[in-house]
């Protein structure tokens, strides 16, 4: 497909075109924000958004990126806006949880969360995993999800999170750093 | 290596060979339909916009037009009152008449 002529198309609303993006990415953006929300009903509900925002912000896209890094740039964006706001709910209703008024607030559950993509024999540990990715600094979970996840190159991630390829290769060290610290903490207190 | 590492080394590793989890068929259409109606709620919101320009603009011209008529009224009287006061200013001008 000529990028190009294909963005052309997009941008002259031609429904053929909207439909062959969709297309062509739907899995891959739910994919991510199924690893970075951990959660089908979510991911689902933000793959949609993202699209919509797609389509709404295809007059403004100027083709400096290939729409594939574009693409991915909402879909992390957007879910982290998600993170954020999940956090802050999490916090009100621990705050209200003082005055006993914690019901107020839905709060989203804890259930370990199994990815469909995972090898049976992988799934417990691949669930313990992802409850330890939860816990990483922002840019460290996006990286390592972008990688082991979505399975992107460092190239890649470094020009959808807008940093140099060395950040991608430190953030990525860090996030296994701090992966083993939290496993060894998992493990140690599940052995008691 | 100790057991605990081990243990570690595999949570680490089980992530690989992940497959893409696959995302809702009718995904483009889930789409439009969202795009539709928000084109729809787009488009009653500017609609609102412009009627409440359009009476914001029509409520200034009234209260221009208003005033207007109200100060051509009372431009007259008030030119009356310029001119009385102005003639007992000056009344010591006129001529005496004997």
């Amino acid at each position: 497909m000529n990028e190009e002529y294909f963005i052309y198309r997009l941008k002259a609303r031609d429904p053929s075109a909207f439909q062959e993006l969709v297309e062509q990415f739907r899995d891959r953006v739910y994919n991510t924000a199924l690893g970075l929300l951990q959660d089908n009903k979510d991911a689902e509900d933000m793959a949609q958004e993202i699209f919509l925002e797609v389509y709404q912000s295809i007059p403004y896209f100027r083709g400096a990126s290939k729409i594939s890094t574009w693409i991915y740039r909402i879909t992390v964006q957007k879910s982290l806006e998600f993170i954020r706001k999940q956090k802050r709910k999490k916090r009100s209703a621990t705050l209200l949880s003082l005055f006993g008024k914690e019901n107020l607030i839905p709060v989203p559950g804890t259930s370990p969360f199994f990815h469909p993509g995972i090898q049976l024999e992988n799934k417990e540990r691949a669930a313990i995993l992802f409850d330890a990715i939860k816990k990483l600094p922002v840019k460290q979970r996006m990286a390592f999800t972008l990688n082991k996840v979505e399975d992107l190159g460092y190239a890649e991630i470094a020009e959808i999170m807008k940093v140099s390829l060395s950040s991608v290769e430190s953030l990525l060290f860090r996030a296994r750093q701090n992966l083993r610290k939290i496993l060894a903490g998992y493990y140690v207190e599940n052995e008691r | 290596m100790n057991k605990m590492e081990q243990q570690i080394d595999k949570t680490l590793e089980s992530l690989d060979g992940i497959h893409r989890a696959k995302s809702n068929y009718f995904m483009y259409e889930k789409v439009m339909q969202r795009i539709n109606n928000d084109g729809l709620k787009t488009l009653t919101r500017q609609s609102r916009i412009i009627w409440q320009m359009a009476a914001l603009i029509l409520i200034l011209i009234s209260i221009n037009l208003l005033s207007l008529v109200y100060f051509s009224k009372t431009s007259g009287q008030s030119q009356d009152n310029v001119k009385s006061i102005a003639n007992e200013y000056f009344s010591y001008m006129d001529p005496i008449k004997f």
